[in-house]
């Protein structure tokens, strides 16, 4: 049946377009129009059944009301995938925030123990901010520009 | 001792109070440098750690085991003199004179990554079910097969400065394990491994990953760096 097919390939292509590509700014606005004209649809099969029965006859679905079932069902499946990877992007960010804050405090943490040499925090990767140990010549170099 | 110096033991650590500050100071007897990443643990995991000589960094919240990895070995990575790296497991089942081993075939250029294996040596000490699936990840995954491992999840693991300053553990949970196989295995780095003994006690046991698990590090591991 036509129907088979087509929600079978919409899912596909849903998990291939979702799993494959990066988060882009063309991908989101895809999604957000990909939305609108699903709530369009809906509307219009509200206002307008029998035309829904018609286009399910055509591709093999008995009633309407089935057609808007199955086209559910995928809408609900990209929904959820999209939730699952939004999150572990979400995810990752918090792992890096929380590691800046631990290695930083660590840093601090034990040099009081005594375990690391005093003029680590100086030259380590870690911090990155400007040392502040000179604050007058950082004051003239930035009047300067 | 000193000529351990080179070397910089990672132990992720979550609620293992009971057991941190014994394996923290055996350790040391062999190697003065460790590191233990404290995991956002519930009880006074990281009180026991500062009771140590041992190196402590704290997640302010619960990372997962992989995070706290990366996390030690960013620690460890600056650090004057480290070229060694070695990723040790905090209940206790970890043999030190393993990791010297492990550390030999490091030093000697063989190998760039040294990787533990239960199952090279005699697996006895291996609970049945445990080996069955283990033995089942290995033969069902592609990776593992192309590089002859025996072992894919052991936490065992010897690593030289250059795979560290190039790899990236960005999975947190237990899917780590994982990654960092496929990580080697799309890189040039040579990969050896050591048949490694676990000691399973009572106490590893019940704080030991459940088999279950392994759906929820297959669903990770499909849907890895993408999204």
């Amino acid at each position: 049946m036509v129907i088979q097919v087509l929600l079978l390939l919409s899912v596909a292509t849903l998990l291939v377009v979702f799993i494959r590509s990066r988060h882009g700014v063309r991908l989101q606005a895809g999604k957000r129009i990909g939305f609108v004209l699903f709530l369009i649809a809906n509307a219009y099969a509200v206002l307008r059944p029998n035309d829904l029965t018609w286009i399910a006859h055509k591709v093999g679905v008995g009633r309407g009301a089935d057609l808007v079932l199955y086209a559910l069902v995928a809408a609900f499946t990209f929904a959820v995938v999209n939730f699952y990877l939004r999150e572990r992007e979400l995810k990752q960010r918090i792992t890096q925030l929380a590691r800046a804050v631990a290695l930083r405090e660590a840093e601090i943490v034990n040099r009081d123990r005594g375990l690391l040499p005093q003029s680590l925090l100086l030259t380590n990767a870690v911090s990155d901010e400007p040392v502040a140990s000179s604050g007058a010549e950082l004051h003239e170099a930035a009047n300067l520009h | 001792m000193s000529d351990n110096d080179d070397v910089w033991i990672v132990i992720p650590v979550y609620n293992e109070a009971a057991v941190v500050a014994d394996v923290v100071n055996h350790v040391r007897q062999t190697f003065p440098n460790v590191v233990c990443v404290d995991d956002g643990s519930a009880d006074d995991s990281a009180a026991r750690v500062l009771d140590t000589g041992a190196h402590l960094v704290r997640h302010p919240v619960n990372l997962g085991q992989g995070a706290a990895l990366e996390t030690g070995l960013r620690y460890a990575l600056p650090r004057e003199g480290a070229r060694y790296f070695v990723t040790f497991d905090a209940d206790g089942q970890h043999q030190v004179q393993d990791v010297e081993r492990m550390l030999d075939v490091a030093r000697s250029g063989a190998a760039d990554v040294v990787l533990g294996s239960r199952f090279l040596g005699t697996s006895e000490s291996v609970p049945l079910l445990k080996r069955i699936v283990l033995r089942t990840a290995v033969l069902a995954s592609p990776t593992t097969r192309r590089m002859h491992l025996t072992d894919a999840h052991n936490g065992l693991r010897v690593f030289t400065r250059p795979v560290v300053e190039r790899m990236r553990i960005t999975m947190e949970g237990m899917a780590h394990a994982s990654e960092i196989i496929s990580q080697l295995a799309h890189s040039s780095w040579r990969v050896a491994e050591v048949p490694v003994t676990i000691l399973y006690t009572d106490y590893s046991r019940a704080k030991g990953q459940s088999l279950i698990n392994g759906v929820n590090i297959l669903f990770d591991i499909s849907f890895r760096n993408r999204g």
